[in-house]
Order: structure tokens, then sequence, then C-alpha cells
């Protein structure tokens, strides 16, 4: 048999590519269609934390995105970033990211330079239109995300799960497989509420005593004891401490070997970072709240953290995380992305987690939450891995009836 | 003088009664406002009692519907006199509602989160002022000057120019320098290093520095003369730049690169004979820290609308004090904003002289003001009303609000 042929009868997605690749070839063209935005749109949900946003074409196609943790970026999309981009050719990605960067006035603002900021609602709304126009770009080429984000070196990645208490934890792992699990530390000396009230001190707990440190110890020591000695055991702060209560928590803790601790300090110095880790022999993880190159560029240069975290939905966007993995390789520092998106900003992280050489492990949250995950296709898991979907853009295809059901007012989604 | 018999009888009451002069007010409402064909929207606090609070935000985009959808609703009920727990809130752990914590959503610094918390602090310190029958300055240290230096954009026409210094004793001028070499076509969609990132040929550098120096020849040499690059430049080109210019002693080389890598911003500082100022995209005393403990600047200018607002701003001015730093706030606001800059500026030691970029010449935000601080050579004086001691002119704001915005 002419083996082309096989191959062709035995994969008939591959006979396609092969025609496709072979008309482009003949006729001397690349076999990218040339596609206009026509609109992007950004939709807010009731009571779900991720903002979908969906790049339209002349063509018809589109792009989904997704942005969270954030209020006002899909105001931002809808009425300032959006119709700066329409007529614009969507597979530019680096362009009109560094357009809106830098110095493309969208409609109602001034050069985007003297109002991004440095993170915030601007740079979660450049990110969430960033996604969604990878999405698009996959599906404009025909191939998965990864395969545009330079290739992949894994084709599943790794991936740890929540758990709040030592029972909860173990059956997660037993049933599951996944090799790692994070729980929050933060929670066990919060004892104030968290409305606007007039002392904030009560909800961010800086300074510790000894028995509120041995509380945080003795509830690690029962987790530890509960995963036994191999899982993977990630500790969260949430930003919470002082510089001084971290190192104690730290010092505590170390006996039970956490797989990091996560932002003991808020992530606006690196120098308290740095001596967080220079105290103790616990990684540091950080990088929920640090964004873009810029800002992990310090925390890289002072050696602040073991391990970095960017939130892809707010830092800047997939390529920019793509960039800011680079750099971290340069430290021999490895990324554990956060991930706290619905399944369509979860894969995509995965996507630039499979093309990574010092990527760690995804955080994986939300696997039971039924009403975040009924509005999209589920990934495919595999024993605390998650496969990298094959079919073009991030492969995840959103529900739109459902996410419809659910939309605030004011917004569409179609 | 019947304000200080009234504020004597005021007193007097509450020390009989053993209570504080101050009201027990309640915040109402929060509401922002954007307008049509001015960078300024207008942010007002409202409380059970009629009394309000006005301030403003700039150069953002966004704030004006996270004020209205998220943040306003979140203070409803509170105390509008607490405004350091209003402003940690909103900066840590306060629950906005629908929403997550402010620690994870508001960016390590700046953007419209920021400038949203921001332009509702400036209204809460007007409010403030009021309630306590004080102007801010009061509140914030209290004053170590009665008047304000300021400076404006230009120069432009020589014969006004001439006349703005020999009439109006103006001491200093901003003169863009980016914008003489900038080739780019505004709507050249692929190469942004049309707008940025510059890179300077040898005849640029020496047009910039004929036109520097043709500035410098009207403004004669007691003037102030400072260069604004925009961020514009790579390193080496500001080095080259700042070098060139050096012989016409600016006052200072303004954001020659953006302040996002404030390594970049210390060489130059460390290359040049020019001082360096940087600051209107630096934002919380995080970020200035970095600016101070870098030696990255000699001279800083925080956006009081979008770093923090005035109180923040005040402990900036505190932190960069210690570094031997100066402040020169940026000032493209109202004049309502900008009066509030001064109150801040008559409170700081190491103050150096405020932007006043309109200088009471652009009609238009003229118009939305009942009334202007009164200026005097080269300086404005600080007003001595309760709270910012600017009225806005509601009327005129009616007229400019933008689809969807409501004005009361």
């Amino acid at each position: 048999m002419h083996r082309r042929a096989f191959l062709g009868n035995a994969l008939p997605g591959l006979r396609v590519y092969t025609a496709f690749w072979g008309d482009a070839r003949t006729l001397g063209t690349s076999r990218v269609p040339k596609l206009k935005i026509s609109a992007v749109k950004a939709a807010r949900l009731r009571g779900i934390n991720s903002k979908f946003v969906r790049v339209y074409t002349d063509q018809g196609l589109t792009g989904d995105g997704e942005t969270l943790d954030t209020v006002g970026a899909q105001d931002i999309i809808n009425n300032h970033l959006g119709p700066a981009l329409v007529g614009r050719d969507p597979l530019d990605i680096e362009g009109i990211w560094f357009d809106l960067w830098s110095w493309k006035s969208p409609p109602g603002g001034i050069p985007p330079v003297f109002m991004r900021g440095m993170g915030g609602p601007y740079l979660s709304a450049l990110s969430g239109v960033e996604m969604a126009l990878w999405d698009l770009a996959g599906k404009a080429m025909g191939v998965p995300l990864y395969r545009l984000l330079g290739g992949r070196i894994r084709d599943k990645v790794a991936v740890y799960y929540h758990a709040g208490q030592p029972k909860e934890a173990l059956k997660i792992v037993q049933s599951t497989g996944v090799k790692a699990i994070k729980t929050g530390i933060d929670n066990i000396t919060q004892k104030g509420n968290t409305k606007l009230g007039l002392d904030p001190g009560k909800a961010w707990n800086f300074t510790l005593t000894n028995k509120q440190i041995d509380e945080i110890a003795s509830f690690v020591a029962s987790m530890r004891e509960a995963l036994g000695p191999e899982v993977g055991l990630a500790l969260e702060c949430h930003t919470r401490y002082d510089t001084e209560s971290a190192i104690q928590i730290a010092k505590a803790v170390e006996p039970y070997r956490p797989m990091w601790l996560e932002e003991p300090v808020p992530s606006d110095n690196p120098e308290t970072m740095s001596a967080v880790r220079r105290a103790t022999r616990i990684p540091i993880a950080a990088g929920e709240n640090i964004y873009t190159r810029y800002g992990f560029r310090e925390y890289l240069e002072k050696q602040a953290v073991s391990i970095i975290q960017p939130d892809m939905a707010k830092c800047g966007g997939l390529w920019e995380s793509r960039k800011i993995a680079a750099m971290a390789e340069v430290y021999h520092i490895p990324i554990a992305p956060h991930g706290v998106a619905s399944t369509l900003g979860k894969v995509a992280y995965a996507h630039v987690c499979a093309t990574v050489p010092n990527f760690m492990i995804l955080e994986w949250a939300h696997l039971y939450n039924e009403p975040l995950n009924r509005l999209m296709e589920t990934a495919h898991y595999d024993a605390g891995f998650v496969h990298v979907p094959d079919v073009p853009g991030i492969g995840v295809r959103l529900n739109d009836a459902a996410i419809r059901e659910i939309l605030e007012p004011g917004y569409e989604f179609k | 003088m019947a304000g200080a018999c009234g504020y004597t009888a005021l007193w007097r009451d509450a020390r009989a009664q053993g209570t504080s002069r101050v009201p027990k007010l309640k915040i109402t409402e929060v509401r922002a406002v954007e307008l049509r064909g001015a960078g300024s929207r207008y942010v007002r606090v409202y409380t059970d009692q009629g009394l309000t609070g006005t301030g403003e935000m700039v150069d953002n985009v966004g704030s004006a519907y996270i004020i209205n959808e998220r943040l306003g609703p979140s203070l409803a009920g509170l105390d509008p006199l607490d405004i350091e727990s209003i402003y940690f809130n909103f900066w840590g752990w306060g629950r906005v509602p629908e929403t997550t914590w402010p620690v994870f959503m508001r960016g390590a610094g700046g953007g419209p989160y920021l400038s949203a918390v921001s332009g509702i602090e400036i209204a809460l310190w007007d409010l403030a002022g009021k309630a306590l029958g004080v102007p801010v300055y009061r509140l914030l240290g209290g004053k170590v000057r009665d008047r304000v230096a300021i400076y404006l954009w230009g120069p432009g026409d020589p014969a006004e120019t001439r006349a703005l210094i020999k009439e109006k004793r103006v001491r200093g001028f901003k003169m863009a320098i980016d914008s003489i070499t900038e080739r780019g076509d505004p709507d050249q969609k692929l190469d942004p290093l049309k707008r940025s990132h510059f890179n300077v040929t040898n005849a640029e550098i020496d047009e910039i520095v004929e036109k520097v120096n043709a500035a410098r020849e009207l403004i004669g040499p007691k003037v102030e003369l400072a260069l604004e690059c925009h961020t514009r430049y790579n390193t080496e080109a500001a080095i080259q730049i700042g070098r060139a210019i050096a012989p016409a002693r600016p006052i200072w080389l303004e954001e020659p690169v953006p302040s996002d890598n404030l390594e970049a911003m210390a060489l130059i500082r460390r290359s040049i004979p020019v001082p360096i100022a940087c600051g209107e995209n630096i934002y919380t005393r995080y970020g200035f820290l970095q600016v101070a403990e870098k030696q990255a600047a000699a001279v800083v200018q925080p956006d009081m609308t979008k770093c923090g607002g005035l109180l923040e701003t005040r402990k900036i001015a505190s932190l960069v004090e210690l570094f031997h730093i100066q402040v020169a706030p940026h000032g493209t606001a109202s004049p309502l904003a900008e009066t509030a800059y001064a109150h801040v500026c008559a409170t700081a030691p190491n103050f150096l002289i405020l932007e006043w970029g309109h200088f009471f010449r652009n009609k238009l935000l003229n118009s939305l003001m009942r009334n202007l601080p009164q200026y005097d050579k080269g300086h404005v004086l600080i007003p001595e009303a309760p709270g910012i001691g600017i009225e806005v002119n509601d009327d005129a704001i009616r007229e400019y609000l933008r689809p969807g915005f409501n004005w009361r």
C-alpha cells in the first residue's frame, strides 16, 4: 500500500490536513483566511466569577476567552477595547497586544501607557481579549493552540486540586489519582468578618500569636498525616501575614515538607518576599498578583521566590505568560500557573504549560463546581493529569445557551 | 468674622455636650460620571444628611463603571470619615459585592481599579473637610506653606509666552520633546515602533537640541523649563538626548523610558547631568518605594487621581523625603482635582512645583467649576473654605454627560 494512502485511510483528519496543505502549497498561499474583527463582547454572569469574552469576525469564525478576579474588565472590553479592534486582522496578536499596552488610544480613553497601571481591570480585559484571539487563531489555522506557542514538549499536564480538610483531601487523592493538593492555612486564624467594616485587621490578620502558629502547624500535620509522605501539599496564605509571622509559620511547618508556601506576604514588595524565602527551607511561591514580564522581572532578579504562579487571565495573557516562563527558565525557576478559571481558561493555560520546559504543575480549581462546569465541555482527566486537546483553538466549547440563562442584565452572548 | 464666630459657638457647644463637633454621617450613595470632550470623570459621595463630597479621576477607562456598579454600593451605610479604613478595605480585604477581594483584582498598582479608589478618596476628603468645617490641608498634617508654585504646558506662541512671564509671572513651562521626532502615522497598524521605544538618529538629536535651545532662549534663564518624553525612548536614546540637551539646563527630563523598569531609569539618571523625573505611571507607596530605593529619579510626580489618592500621596511624599527626593505632582486634571493636589502640596516639606497643565485656560474645564482658586505670581493660594474649596457647576456637568450617566 502506498504510504500516503495508508496514512490517509488510517487517519481521516490527517488526510484532510494533507489535502489542505497540498492545496495551499499549489496555490502559493498560506492556509489562513483573511479575517477582520467585527466585534468583541464580554459578558458578566450571575454568581460566576468568570467573565467570558468572544471575538467575532466578518467570516463568522469566533474565538472565546476568559478573564476573572476583576471588576470593570467587561465594561472596558465592551465600551473601549472592543470598539478599538473592529476592522483589525485578529491574527496580528502581538501587534494588537502591544498597541493596547502602549500607544493606541481606545475610544473614550487615552494612550494605554497612562491608564493601564500594572495589573488590575485594564490588564484583565486585555488578557481576556488576548485569550480569545488565540482561540480564534487556532481555529483559523486549524491547529490546537499549543502549536502556535512554540510547539509542545509534553502532551499532558500535571495538575493539583484543592481540599480544605484531611478527609476530603484523602478522598480526592484516592478518587482522582491526583499527586498534589492545595489547602488554605490563612482561614484557620482568620477570626473577623470580611465585610467592608472598620477593622480590616480582622480579615488581614497580619501578626500571629504563638497559639495561632501552633494551630496552623497542627492542621498542616493532620493534612500530611492523611496524605502520606508522597503527595504534594501546597499551603496557601493569600497574602495575609506580616513578614515575621510568615517566617514563623514557615519554620513551624517545615517538618511536614510542603510543596510550597504560597504568597505568605503580599506581592507588593519583592524584598519582603525575598526575606521570607531566605529564612526558610520551604519553597516560596507567588505570582497570581504579579503582572507582565515587568512585574515578574523584579521577583526573578531578586530570586525572591522559588516558584512563580502567573494568572494568565490577569497578567497579560497566554503569550505574555509564555514569555514570563521563558524569563523564569533562565533563573532556574519553574512555573506553576494560578488556575481558578473555568475549564475554558484552565485548558488554555494547559496549552501554554504543554510548551514550557520549566513547567511544574498547574492549579486546577473548581473540579466539582457544577454551576461553572455546566457552562462548557469538560476536560480529559487522567490520574492527576489533564490532556491537552488536539482540536483547533483551545478546544473547549462553551454552552452558549447555558451561559445566556445566567447573563447579568445589559450583557449579551451570541 | 462670621465663620470664626460660628465655629467658636459650635466648638463651645460641642465641648459643653462632651461630644465631638462632627456630625454622624452615613454614606447613602456614590456616583461617578464620564463627560463628552473632557478626560475628567467626577465622583460624588452622598450622605444621609445631604452633605456631599466631590472628587475627580483622569486618564483612565472603566473607573466610572467600577464605582457605579461595584465600589459605590459597597460603601452605603458606612461612616464617610473613616477614610483610612475605607481605603484599606478597597486595597486589601474589604468585600466588594459579587466579586473577589481587592487584593486579587486591584493589580500590583494603578489602572482603572486604583483610579476609582483614588477618585472616591478625593471625594471623601472634600466631604470630610466640609463635615468638620475645615480646609482639606488641615486634615493632612497642616500646611508648611500658604501658596503652591505651579508650572504650565508650553512655551507656545512667543508673544503670549513673554506676556505670561512678564504679566502673570509664570515660573515654569513643560515642553514635550517626544513629538519633535515622532514620524509615525497614528493610523499605522502594524509598527508600534513608530509610537514608542523610539530610537533617535544624530540628526534627530540635533533637531531636539535646536528646539529646546529655542525654548530656553524665549523664556530666558530664570524661568524653569521641564522636558517631557512621555516614556517614548529606549534607554540609550534617552541617554544620548539627556547629554545633548544638558546645556539648556532643564529642571528635569521626564519619563525618558517607561516607568516599568526602574533599573533602566536609574541607569539614565546616573549617565546624564540632568535631573530625572517620573511618577505619573507609578502607583502607591509600594511603587514609589522602588524609585526611592534605587534612586531612580531626582523628582517624583505622583498623579493623585491614579496613584491611590491624597493621603496615599502624602505618605509617598513622606517616604521619598527620607531619600531627599522632591515631589512635583502630575497635574492634568480640572481645577477641582488640581486644587485638591495643592492642599497636599501645601503640607509636604519636600514639595517642588505642581503641574497645572491647563493653567485656567481650558474654557470647558473652567465652565465646569463655580469658582477657581486664586492665582498670584506663579503660585496658587490654598483656599480656606471647608473641603477642597472648589464647587463644581452641576448644571454644566449635566450638559456634557455621556449617555447613561446621571449627576445630581
